[in-house]
C-alpha cells in the first residue's frame, strides 16, 4: 500500500464498519467481526511499520509475523497473532450440520468476541501501535472523535442534499 | 571457495584456451569437458558442500523443534488432544486440537510465546515458528488448515 495515510483510513473505516453494522450483530455474524477486527490490526500494524520500519512494508503474513516477532515489537505480536489465528479459524473451520464438530460459534462464543478480541486484543494492538507511531507523529490517534453536530443547525433541505 | 597460493606446477584452468578439451580419468571412468565446465564442476562441489551442511542444520533444528514442541504438549496433556508440525516453505506449522470445544486463553497465549521462544534463540536460526490451536474437530477441519497427505 502506497503511503501511512491510505493505511490509517483504512483502520477508520474497518472501525466504523466494526462499530456501526458487525459488533451490534455480533451474535448472528462472530466470524465477521473477529476477521474485520483482525484486518483492522494489519493495518494499524502497516501505518506503524511505514513510520518506524526501514522497508515500510511488509508484503505477505509470513514477513509480517518475522518482524513483529523480533524484539522491538513483540509486545504487539502478543496481541496480534490472537486475531490472526482467530479469524484465520473463522474462514477456515468448516462448520457441517448435523455433526458433533466445534464451529467458529461454538469456539469463540459470539459473547466473548467483544471483550475477547475488540475491548482486549484489538484496543491493545491500536495502543501499542499509536505510541510507536506518536515517536515521530506525537499527536496521532487512529480514530477520530465522531463528529459532533450542534443542535442549533439548520436542517438541509431535502432537495439541497441531492444537490439540486 | 577458498584461496589458496598458487604454486608454479598448478595448472590454471582459467587461462586455457576455452575450447580446449580436458580428459579427466578416475577409477577407469574418463570424462572429457572444457577448462569452463571442470571450472563449474568445482563451483558445484563446493555449493554442494554447502547445501549439505544446511540441509543437515536444519534438520538438527527440526529435531530440537520436535522435542520442544513435543514437551510442550506434554505439559498440556488436559487440554491438548493431538498435535501436528508440517513443514512448510515459509514456516513450521504447529497445530494443535484442543480436547475442549471453546476458546482457552492461557493456550493462546503460551502459543504465542512459543512463537517468540523460537524466532528469539539463535538455535532455531533456520526456523519460523507458525502456530494455530483448534477446538475438538473431526479430521476435515484439521485438512482445512494442514495437507494430512504431506
Amino acid at each position: 500500500m502506497a503511503s501511512f495515510n491510505a493505511h490509517v483510513e483504512l483502520v477508520r473505516q474497518n472501525t466504523s464498519l466494526l462499530d456501526g453494522m458487525l459488533i451490534p450483530a455480533v451474535q448472528q455474524h462472530p466470524d465477521w467481526v473477529v476477521t474485520v477486527a483482525f484486518y483492522t490490526a494489519l493495518h494499524m500494524v502497516e501505518a506503524m511499520l511505514f513510520d518506524d520500519f526501514p522497508d515500510k512494508h511488509t508484503s505477505h503474513h509470513s514477513e509480517r509475523h518475522n518482524v513483529l516477532q523480533g524484539a522491538r515489537y513483540s509486545h504487539i505480536w502478543y496481541d496480534y497473532r490472537p486475531l490472526y489465528a482467530q479469524s484465520r479459524l473463522a474462514r477456515y473451520l468448516q462448520t457441517a450440520a448435523g455433526k458433533d464438530i466445534a464451529s467458529f460459534a461454538s469456539y469463540s462464543r459470539p459473547n466473548t468476541i467483544v471483550p475477547n478480541f475488540i475491548d482486549g486484543h484489538l484496543a491493545k494492538v491500536r495502543q501499542e501501535t499509536e505510541q510507536v507511531i506518536r515517536q515521530s507523529r506525537p499527536t496521532f490517534t487512529f480514530i477520530l472523535p465522531a463528529a459532533t453536530v450542534p443542535p442549533s443547525s439548520p436542517a438541509i433541505p431535502p432537495s439541497a442534499a441531492a444537490g439540486s | 571457495m577458498a584461496k589458496m597460493p598458487l604454486k608454479t606446477n598448478v595448472i590454471r584452468l582459467g587461462h586455457l584456451d576455452p575450447k580446449a578439451q580436458l580428459l579427466v580419468e578416475r577409477d577407469g571412468d574418463r570424462v572429457v569437458m572444457t577448462p569452463d565446465e571442470a571450472i563449474d564442476a568445482c563451483l558445484s562441489r563446493d555449493q554442494s558442500k554447502d547445501l549439505i551442511a544446511r540441509r543437515d542444520l536444519f534438520e538438527r533444528q527440526m529435531r530440537m523443534l520436535t522435542a520442544k514442541l513435543g514437551q510442550w504438549i506434554d505439559e498440556r496433556r488436559a487440554k491438548v488432544f493431538e498435535g501436528y508440525l508440517q513443514t512448510r516453505l515459509d514456516c513450521q506449522m504447529f497445530l494443535i486440537v484442543l480436547k475442549g470445544d471453546e476458546y482457552d486463553p492461557a493456550i493462546e497465549k503460551s502459543l504465542t510465546e512459543l512463537t517468540i521462544d523460537v524466532a528469539s534463540d539463535p538455535a532455531f536460526s533456520m526456523l519460523r515458528l507458525d502456530v494455530q490451536a483448534l477446538p475438538k474437530c473431526d479430521t476435515d477441519d484439521v485438512k482445512s488448515f494442514i495437507d494430512l497427505d504431506d
